[in-house]
């Protein structure tokens, strides 16, 4: 076959992929530039009121917004059983950011952020919400009857009272699942750190105000696939405000809340960066309540395996040890794809515990 | 009277120039029949094309009965062709979407010498009686160039141009076309000047030249 | 080897190109002009059609209903977080601004609540909500801009170095700054985030509520100053608008057929250039086939070069007129159109299918021929079919023709009856015009022969371009045809709306009771009507109705289709009902029939039909009731007609003028005003039209002149002959000006009656299939010559510059040939 023949014909059949090649050059790239973790939405923005060891957390009215910091939220979990034994861990977030931008009708320099999930143990619902401060339809606010109020849109955690608990918390994921829960606690609130004062970093360049509910007693219903299901379980509340929890060195954190069968409550936090080292820190509190914080020192904890999820190797599986307590806990995941897929993705799983005490809880693991 | 002086042209051919025609200065008589022969690309038809102003010399004059026929502009030229000159080709003689009689009629129309008696007696003479209403694709070769002589001839032109009249026929057919166009022009009293490579054909005529180098040199009748 | 012969049979033919390049130019031409003109349409339509399928919205999917605002109300922030937080977050806000630009362009800019937007995310696609991410927190880009509308814009010179600046009171410029992006359902306008636009816009309101898939809370929980409207979207989209995107499409495929007939003329006068050498080619022993196959090799390597420019042009062509065209459907339909996101690949491959298909048909006669050619060895002349084939094809479709049209009962069949009705006016041409051009050569003087050569050497022009001048007839048959019909639509529109607006200006408004009370305190002897309006239902299909004043003006003012003698009486009893053209033949209705209509209330109401009323350019079908069959409810009283109370020295003009501007949303207009308005929307309505016209016109009128060109060129030795016979070649050029305008008023003057006939079925079938709604054929002799001298225009315009070089060349080049 002449050489010149094959050319002419191979140019010819080719061509549309030439085309092709054309198209997608011409293709608009969506490209984020991203400045530290997630943005740099949690970085020391140079804006917002800092936080100062030593100020008192003063309940019920550190319940509320804290619009003069940076970012803020009120996160709960919860790991709900029905009759048959069946798990359904629950997530329910509400964040604020301050975006300290002018006021108008549709902005009064708040943002917020709401996070909705509910799993089984064959899929999983999440559903991210936005809003303005200004519109009204979100935010954290006592109603005129004086009850305790965090919403966006049709998600409502309304307390009987100023105080977080008793409350109803009611929401949907994607209008497909409902929860529907009491709320209900008689134990006191857990102040982190040095007396809610909780440093980030060794060299305490970073800190925020928290404390937690871990005592949270959940009763009510979740709808699926227009089954009402009656479930219970624990639950455990954190909140956290700060204008500076990161910087652009911060690679992420890992954090855990776990409830020991013994009654006994465990967080732990580790907050990984490119230059200091791992920072772990955390809080053990007693089944009466009693806090007791936790070091890097008192801390050993290690993930036994790595998990590819969405891209990311994920250490779902943890030894976690802390010896002076005689606690020495394996960790490991409800069920391995429990992401968070949203503007800013992170992982929020339930895990179950085995070793020295048994239980559930839940992990967290961002910037992997 | 045709009288040429100091003709020169030359055609260019890349960078070369060929000289076809090189300072000829000639006369040729009124009412006479001149045949010019010559080895192909020696200048023929170019002379013949010069003679009917459809071409000018790089140099040098044509006065065709006082007419300085290289000075014409473009409108004069076309006034000169239509009516002093009557043209035979080797082929396409003929327009091919009009009938024969209308073909004969046409220049004859055009210069508004129409005589229908005088062209009948053409057509008598040439005998194409016969062919007057067919169109010209349906005729022979001889037949066609007939035809075309009569169409030359129509308008009572002073001079005629054949270039390679017998061209594209045989040689009996030749023999024929090229006897009638004799006598016709000697009986019409018209100028003929014929190109022809052959040479019993230009010994019929009354000055035979031969084109070459440029010149035009007189041949005996008896010469080939 | 077979391929070897194929390919050195390749190389004569491209080396022939050198020779002949006009001709090739010609077929690569005649395939790109097909192919952008398809590509074009689908584009348009393909783009509308996705849009109604995804019920697109800028940026936005899934979109098929909105809350509005009733009359006179607005939809407050507070409104909209109240419904949010009952349950409704699958509602974007919407704030809808217009800029007057310093060159009297109007820019639209809408809004979005692109946090309400972010928070959507199941239920918008992946490539949406990365886009809408991206432009909520992209702080740099204020405005977003679909690029072909900022190309426009550009173009247009209102946006420079993507600056839009709009001069507001002349002391200083305003500017915005513009960043493209082709999202989703983008249409022609900015796009900026709600609170951007709140800011630079101050007045700004919530337009209205799109509900991104299905209602979260009931239209019972709506607070009372809001409603659910749905919108065109998806089938009903596709339903209302499919008469407009099929004659698109009719309009696409009649400049392809002709681009084919072009295409096969210019392969028939290459394929003729090439016999000589083919036939050399057979001497040296290349078989017939092998040369086919290599033609067809050339034709699949013209195919690709020419779909991929096709494309290209095409795809300019439809972002030109996509903003015509979306304006259009808006204004007609209500529907939203945003800007084509089709993969250029995919049209490619789309143009390349088309290309292949139109040239093979193209090819189908010129290689049949070439091959009959090829296997005699005398240059006999190809045998010419009998005049009396041509009369018999014409006999046989119009017989099909009126076949079709007595069963005609559906759009696709009137399509076909319309290709037959054209077809047969091809058969008409091709028989009639030798016998005229025969008769027109026989009555001509003697005394004239270039004239009678003219005449004569017409036939033989005729006899070697008969596709072209088929081609040409078409385009004339179906100027003439549409320019006929949209005449009379303008004509019928213009009587129908000049008669039927009797008052003397109109208001529009959302706030009513506002203007009213303004109107009574200022001019009260100004005497307004309020015309009703609501929704109803006949047969569960939507209905538009209408109240209707019953003064003798009034009375005078209606036209009417048919109406019963007492149609005045039975109204004004509340027994008789008006109904409009379009509800009588969509259903089948007639005068004196019964019919049932459900009120907006759901309350059921029995009429008798008292008239059937004229209503052009309303795709609804729609009802009049007299004014006391209406309550008065808030909704649907936005039109108020106005007259001076007989015998007041009131001024509608001064009323005009002292008009405050303070009510929002409110417009008003004197009677002659909004006439102009009404027409100027009517041309730009069918501008796209006369668009595909014109270039339909040309396209055929470019090929017919090259074609006889071409064969001029073939024509040098007669040239020669004239020229050596002394007639100037002034002479000749004008010749060749005559017989062309000889031969277009032959074409013309055949393709008149079945462009006649062509309108008649538009008006009567077509028409009355896709909108119910017909109207007299006009028969305007000025739009008529119009066309006429249009056709020979584009004709003597194609053909003159090329006639006048050649007509420059010295007659020696002419002659150089007639001794080869």
């Amino acid at each position: 076959m002449p050489k010149r023949l094959i050319i002419v014909l191979a140019a010819l059949l080719l061509s549309p992929v030439f085309v092709w090649v054309y198209q997608w050059l011409q293709v608009d790239k969506v490209t984020e530039t991203a400045t530290g973790l997630y943005g740099g939405i949690f970085d020391d923005v140079n804006a917002g009121q800092q936080v100062v060891r030593g100020t008192p957390i003063i309940l019920p009215e550190d319940h509320l917004s804290h619009n003069n910091f940076a970012v803020e939220w009120w996160y709960l979990t919860a790991n709900l059983f029905d009759q048959a034994g069946n798990q359904y861990p629950l997530q329910w977030t509400l964040f604020r950011f301050s975006d300290f931008r002018p006021k108008s009708r549709w902005s009064n320099g708040q943002q917020f952020m709401g996070h909705g999930k509910i799993s089984n143990a064959q899929n999983t619902w999440f559903e991210e919400r936005f809003a303005r401060g200004a519109v009204g339809n979100a935010g954290v606010k006592l109603n005129p009857s004086g009850q305790f109020s965090a919403f966006i849109d049709d998600w409502l955690w309304l307390s009987d009272t100023e105080d977080l608990f008793p409350a109803t918390l009611s929401f949907s994921v994607d209008n497909l699942v409902k929860a529907k829960l009491r709320l209900n606690t008689n134990m006191s609130y857990v102040s982190h750190g040095d007396k809610g004062y909780s440093a980030k970093f060794s060299d305490d360049s970073h800190a925020s105000m928290y404390y937690s509910q871990p005592f949270i007693n959940l009763a009510g219903t979740i709808t699926l696939a227009d089954k009402e299901i009656n479930v219970s379980g624990e639950g455990w509340f954190d909140h956290e405000w700060s204008s500076r929890l990161s910087d652009q060195n911060t690679l992420g954190w890992d954090w855990f809340s776990l409830h020991l069968d013994d009654g006994q409550k465990l967080m732990l936090y580790n907050v990984r960066h490119r230059t200091l080292a791992d920072s772990w820190f955390g809080s053990l509190i007693s089944a009466q309540g009693i806090k007791t914080s936790l070091t890097a020192a008192d801390i050993f904890a290690k993930p036994t395996s790595f998990t590819p999820i969405e891209g990311q190797s994920l250490p779902l599986n943890w030894q976690l040890t802390i010896p002076d307590h005689q606690i020495n806990l394996s960790v490991s995941m409800f069920k391995p794809d429990q992401m968070n897929i949203g503007r800013f993705s992170y992982y929020e799983g339930a895990v179950n515990i085995k070793g020295s005490h048994t239980g559930v809880g839940f992990i967290e693991l961002t910037g992997y | 009277m045709i009288a040429l002086q100091n003709v020169c042209k030359s055609f260019q051919d890349g960078d070369v120039k060929h000289a076809v025609i090189k300072d000829l200065s000639l006369s040729f008589p009124q009412q006479s029949s001149i045949s010019i022969t010559g080895a192909s690309g020696s200048g023929k038809s170019t002379l013949l094309h010069l003679l009917a102003a459809l071409d000018t010399p790089d140099s040098g004059s044509i006065i065709v009965d006082d007419l300085k026929i290289t000075e014409l502009s473009t409108k004069q030229a076309d006034e000169y062709r239509k009516h002093y000159l009557g043209f035979v080709f080797q082929r396409f003689n003929l327009i091919d979407c009009l009938s024969v009689w209308d073909n004969l009629c046409f220049s004859a129309r055009l210069t508004k010498r129409f005589d229908e008696d005088y062209i009948d007696s053409l057509v008598q003479r040439l005998g194409i009686e016969d062919l007057k209403h067919k169109l010209p694709q349906t005729l022979s070769g001889g037949e066609q160039q007939r035809v075309a002589i009569a169409r030359a001839l129509a308008h009572k032109p002073k001079l005629i141009l054949a270039d390679e009249p017998t061209g594209n026929l045989d040689d009996k057919n030749s023999e024929n076309v090229v006897q009638l166009l004799f006598e016709l022009c000697e009986t019409l009293q018209t100028t003929l000047i014929l190109v022809t490579h052959s040479q019993p054909i230009a010994s019929s005529a009354k000055l035979h030249y031969c084109l070459r180098d440029g010149q035009l040199h007189p041949q005996s009748r008896d010469t080939g | 080897m077979k391929l070897d012969a194929i390919w050195q049979t390749l190389t004569v033919i491209f080396k022939g190109y050198k020779l002949y390049p006009f001709r090739v130019f010609l077929v690569a031409l005649a395939l790109v002009c097909a192919c952008a003109g398809l590509t074009s349409v689908y584009v348009l339509n393909e783009t509308a059609k996705t849009s109604y399928a995804n019920q697109s919205q800028p940026l936005l999917n899934g979109v098929g209903r909105a809350i509005i605002a009733k009359n006179g109300e607005q939809i407050s922030v507070e409104d909209y977080a109240a419904l949010r937080r009952a349950g409704a977050n699958n509602l974007v806000a919407v704030a809808q601004n217009r800029l007057e630009h310093s060159s009297d362009q109007i820019i639209e800019v809408l809004g979005l609540d692109l946090y309400a937007m972010m928070s959507l995310t199941s239920l918008l696609s992946e490539p949406d909500t990365q886009q809408i991410s991206q432009l909520s927190f992209n702080n740099s880009s204020r405005y977003f801009i679909h690029p072909d509308h900022l190309a426009t814009l550009t173009r247009e010179g209102v946006v420079k170095n993507n600056e839009l600046i709009i001069d507001k009171d002349g002391s200083f410029p305003f500017s915005f700054s513009l960043t493209p992006y082709a999202g989703t359902g983008m249409g022609n306008q900015l796009i900026g985030d709600i609170e951007t636009v709140f800011d630079d816009f101050p007045l700004s309101t919530i337009s209205y509520l799109l509900v991104i898939g299905e209602m979260r809370i009931k239209e019972d929980a709506l607070p009372e100053h809001l409603f659910v409207r749905e919108l065109n979207t998806g089938i009903n989209a596709e339903e209302l608008t499919e008469s407009f995107h099929l004659n698109l499409l009719a309009m696409g495929l009649l400049m392809f057929v002709v681009c084919v007939f072009v295409m096969m003329n210019a392969l028939h006068l290459m394929m003729m250039k090439r016999i000589i050498n083919f036939k050399i080619l057979r001497q040296l022993g290349i078989s017939r086939l092998t040369i086919i196959y290599a033609c067809l090799i050339e034709l699949i390597g013209i195919a690709l070069i020419a779909s991929f420019f096709g494309t290209l042009l095409g795809l300019e062509l439809s972002s030109l007129l996509s903003p015509a065209v979306n304006q259009t459907l808006q204004g007609l339909y209500g529907v939203y159109v945003g800007h084509s996101n089709i993969s250029l690949l995919q049209l490619f491959v789309n143009a390349l299918a088309a290309c292949l298909i139109g040239g093979l048909v193209a090819i189908i006669l010129p290689l049949r021929l070439l091959n009959q050619r090829m296997a005699i060895a005398v240059t006999d002349s190809p045998s010419v079919p009998s005049n009396y084939l041509w009369l018999g094809g014409s006999l046989v479709c119009l017989g099909l023709t009126g076949l079709l049209l007595w069963l005609s009962d559906g759009l696709v069949s009137a399509f076909i009856m319309l290709a037959c009705l054209l077809f047969a006016g091809c058969f008409s041409l091709l028989y009639l015009l030798p016998i005229l051009i025969n008769w027109v050569s026989n009555i001509t003087p003697v005394q004239y022969p270039l004239l009678k050569w003219s005449n004569s050497d017409a036939l033989r022009i005729s006899r070697k371009s008969s596709i072209a001048f088929c081609a040409f007839f078409l385009a004339v048959a179906a100027n003439i045809g549409m320019n006929l019909m949209v005449n009379s639509f303008r004509v019928a529109t213009e009587s129908w709306i000049t008669q039927r607006l009797n008052a003397e200006a109109y208001i529009y408004t959302n706030q009513t009771d506002d203007v009213i009370s303004w109107l009574h305190a200022n001019y009260p002897q100004i005497d307004i009507n309020v015309r009703q309006a609501e929704q109803g239902k006949f047969h569960q299909q939507s209905l538009q109705i209408r109240s209707y004043p019953q003064d003798s003006a009034d009375q005078l003012a209606m036209q009417f289709d048919k109406a019963s003698q007492q149609v005045w009486q039975l109204f004004a009893q509340g027994k008789g009902i008006l109904i409009s053209q379009q509800l009588a033949f969509a259903n089948n209705l007639s005068l004196g029939q019964s019919i049932q209509i459900e009120r907006h209330s759901g309350h059921k109401v029995n009429y008798i039909i008292a008239g059937i009323y004229l209503d052009y350019g309303n795709t609804q079908p729609q009802v009049l009731l007299p004014e006391d069959a209406f309550e008065k409810s808030r909704q649907g009283r936005k039109i108020l007609s106005l007259n001076k109370v007989p015998g007041s020295s009131a001024s509608i003009s001064a009323l005009v003028s002292d008009f405050p501007t303070t009510f929002e949303q409110t417009q008003i207009i004197i009677t002659e005003d909004l006439l102009k308005l009404s027409m100027q929307t009517f041309d730009k309505t069918f501008v796209i039209t006369n668009g595909l016209n014109f270039i339909t016109l040309f396209v055929a009128g470019f090929s017919l002149a090259t074609s006889i060109l071409v064969i001029d060129i073939d024509n040098r030795p007669q040239r020669a002959l004239l020229r050596s016979m002394g007639v100037s070649s002034l002479a000749l050029f004008k010749l060749s000006l005559v017989q062309l305008t000889l031969l277009s008023m032959f074409i013309m003057v055949i393709a008149a009656p079945f462009g006649f006939f062509l309108s008649w079925l538009l008006i009567n079938v077509v028409n009355l299939q896709a909108f119910y709604w017909i109207y007299p054929l006009i028969v305007d002799p000025l739009k008529l010559s119009i066309v006429f001298v249009m056709s020979l225009a584009v004709l003597l315009a194609t053909t003159a510059i090329p006639a006048a070089i050649n007509a420059k060349r010295r007659p020696i080049e002419d002659l150089l040939c007639l001794n080869d």
